[in-house]
């Protein structure tokens, strides 16, 4: 993992050596974590010294801003650029031969009569599941669900129906396309 | 790829919902983030609550940051405002030394060694990371050494330092790895007793 | 949309007179151009954020907003068309990837460039802007307050800005610009405690009232390729109250309006899922079983753009709450479900 570290700081760790690190950095406890800044911190040093640089009294910050963070809500933005590498799936909803799919939700009213019940009919749609993603990703891309399903049903639509559907369907564009 | 990409790789981590992502982040910038807010935060203890307030700042930031400029770039304008901020708001200007807006002007080298507000304890021990460092340099093998200063002193690529040792890129990158290891093995006792250490 | 709502409200026999009367002020007629006569401008700050509802319905305009949040800002364009009654309108993202929407009435259609997708969609509930709750218009002045601020000028039109101010920390505060004349809805902004802008919408460009070009109205996008897929979404009616989660401690001024399950993937689990409003805000939660070799989602706190998320786990489910309120708001809504005796 230390190898891996030396490489990122020299901007030299490729993408699969990247989820690799990031994937080891989500295992290890807090104190794994610890060590590997204090690994970092003195790889940094290190360079200054070379470069006859000044600040080498400075302490390691790592660990005390990770912990600032720690209550920090977990930030998540939409993947805009094509750099990241990851696969584009063939879009969730095109699997079928024809070319279209059904998608239906099953919308529950106060005003409905109990007598309906019977008729429900549940939402099919095939997803590409992406093999080997780490969690957070995925975590992401459910996210992304959600948040679609969400603003489909809330209340902040400022002209009427069209701009929160095209809101609602862009983000849905981006949530396959991960 | 280059710098930027692999900065930009990082940033979609963090963007995707990895918060420790953005820990490697920190490491990497953030002695040169330091250096810079020392600059114009004289004193070492409040030039370090700066730089942690600055990082905090760009956590929160981050789903702006779109990739237009380098990671780097957007993180040092984020440090200099929150260092004018935190001046201002104690009722002090930046200090005249700190036209801190050409980030590549980080000349002041030896002339930081020594400065008026550091405490004997830390301007100690930059002088004993400094010679740690120096003999740990002189006892490693020639091929780590001569990686090691080809990267951080001529700061060329992986690749342009494997053109000139003329061996393959992986065994560059180890070479540097191994050279790290040896003098970080020298090194931490010295960081591990650093005189505020929080943790 | 309106229409609609009020019919549920008299029905429920909670609706004022004043409500009613503010709402039936403007007939939309055709040969105004779509321009609803003049109304007096009405005192109470709560009455002109009334007059938002139905405004975008009834009028006829077109211009370019801005909708931006923390994750960054998109530019659209904009034409409606109220042609007697009858609603077309067509939304261009003009940042990005291309993309339109066409619609008339209650039927969509999204034109997705570089998916080369058509989400045509008909939505047989929906709800407007600002929604009011059917227990009546008491229960919104409970939860925020409503004054006047300040006059404006935008997009070239004269607004009167509302602010409204939580009385609690459950929520945002929340400003908006509505234009004098015909209540259409000019800008809008959500605030944090603090003041800072989460989330806004504005006008940069406005033309309320016709003629409306008709050729603006069609869509731009090329979608002659072979390749473009076209998806059909469909929404079903059935009862409620079949759902086995259900809110210990309500929530103050939220309350529950709507229960779905939706199935995602063939093989994939049921998720629930609940929304809850204040007749400002909104809160989707989604409860999902789990699933067989599937890792453990990550419980705790997130921020998407201008909606907060909070996930926990109930049993072996996870639950995730999300919505246009304070972190603490979900938290507390979130802690306080539970599963239903049988």
């Amino acid at each position: 993992m230390n190898s891996r570290l030396s490489a990122l700081l020299d901007g030299e760790l490729e993408q699969d050596g990247l989820e690799s690190l990031c994937a080891s950095l989500r295992r290890h406890d807090a104190h794994a974590r610890h060590r590997l800044s204090e690994d970092a911190h003195a790889y940094t040093v290190i360079g200054a010294v070379l470069r006859k640089e000044g600040a080498l009294g400075g302490t390691n910050l790592a660990s005390r801003i990770m912990a600032a963070l720690e209550d920090e809500p977990v930030v998540l933005a939409p993947r805009r650029s094509a750099l990241s590498g990851w696969k584009r799936p063939a879009f969730a909803l095109a699997a079928s031969v024809a070319g279209v799919m059904i998608v239906a939700a099953v919308v529950l009213t106060p005003q409905q009569r109990a007598a309906d019940a019977g008729s429900v009919a549940l939402a099919q749609r095939s997803q590409a599941v992406e093999q080997a993603k780490a969690p957070k990703q995925l975590a992401a891309a459910e996210m992304q669900e959600y948040l679609i399903a969400h603003q489909a049903q809330s209340m902040g639509t400022y002209l009427g129906a069209g701009s929160q559907q095209i809101r609602t369907v862009s983000l849905m564009e981006e949530s396959a396309a991960k | 790829m280059g710098e930027r990409d692999a900065d930009q790789l990082l940033v979609e981590r963090v963007q995707s919902g990895d918060k420790q992502a953005f820990g490697l982040l920190v490491g990497k910038y953030q002695r040169k983030l330091l250096r810079l807010v020392s600059r114009l935060v004289r004193d070492s203890a409040e030039a370090e609550d700066v730089v942690q307030e600055a990082f905090i700042k760009a956590y929160r930031a981050l789903p702006n940051f779109r990739g237009d400029s380098a990671f780097y770039t957007w993180l040092y304008r984020i440090g200099v405002n929150t260092a004018k901020n935190w001046l201002s708001s104690q009722g002090r200007r930046a200090t005249a030394l700190a036209s801190a807006d050409n980030e590549e002007a980080e000349g002041f080298e030896e002339a930081d060694l020594l400065r008026d507000s550091d405490t004997p304890e830390r301007v100690l021990m930059s002088k004993q990371i400094a010679e740690t460092v120096n003999r740990a340099m002189e006892a490693l093998p020639e091929e780590l050494r001569t990686a090691i200063t080809l990267r951080e002193i001529d700061g060329m690529s992986y690749e342009e330092i494997s053109g000139v040792m003329e061996c393959p890129i992986g065994t560059v990158r180890s070479r540097i790895f191994r050279a790290r290891d040896a003098i970080a093995k020298e090194l931490r006792p010295l960081l591990d007793t650093a005189p505020d250490k929080r943790w | 949309m309106t229409a609609r709502w009020m019919g549920k409200a008299r029905r429920q026999g909670k609706v004022g007179l004043a409500l009613l009367a503010s709402l039936c002020a403007c007939p939309v007629q055709a040969e105004n151009n779509g321009m609803a006569p003049q109304m007096a401008a009405p005192a109470d700050a709560f009455q002109w954020l009334q007059r938002v509802a139905g405004s975008a319905v009834k009028l006829s305009y077109s211009g370019v907003f801005v909708y931006s949040n923390g994750s960054g800002s998109e530019t659209s364009r904009i034409v409606h068309l109220n042609d007697g009654g009858k609603e077309l309108e067509r939304i261009e993202v003009l940042d990005g990837s291309p993309r339109e929407m066409l619609r008339e009435n209650d039927e969509t259609k999204c034109y997705l460039s570089e998916n080369r997708l058509v989400v045509v969609e008909k939505r047989s509930s929906q709800r407007s802007f600002p929604a009011l709750l059917p227990e009546g218009l008491g229960s919104l002045t409970d939860y925020y307050q409503f004054r006047k601020g300040t006059p404006a000028r935008m997009a070239g039109y004269e607004a009167q800005q509302v602010v409204v101010e939580p009385r609690d920390d459950l929520r945002y505060g929340r400003q908006f610009w509505i234009e004098n004349n015909t209540g259409l809805l000019l800008k809008a902004v959500v605030l944090n405690a603090k003041g800072e802008t989460r989330e806004s919408f504005a006008f940069t460009e406005l033309k309320i009232g016709g003629p409306i070009d008709r050729e603006s109205l069609k869509g731009h996008l090329k979608t002659n390729g072979a390749d473009w897929r076209v998806h059909n979404v469909k929404t079903t009616e059935a009862s409620f109250d079949s759902l086995p989660w259900q809110l210990r401690t309500p929530l103050p001024g939220f309350r529950q309006v709507s229960g779905m399950k939706r199935v995602t993937r063939p093989d994939g689990p049921e998720t629930t899922h609940m929304v809850f409003t204040d007749g400002l805000a909104a809160i989707s939660v989604f409860i999902e079983p789990p699933t067989a070799g599937k890792a453990r989602s990550e419980a705790g706190a997130f921020v998407m753009g201008a909606v907060n998320v909070y996930r926990r786990n109930i049993g072996d489910f996870l639950l995730t709450a999300m919505g246009d309120v304070p972190l603490n708001t979900l938290k507390r809504l979130a802690d306080g479900i539970e599963a239903k005796q049988k």
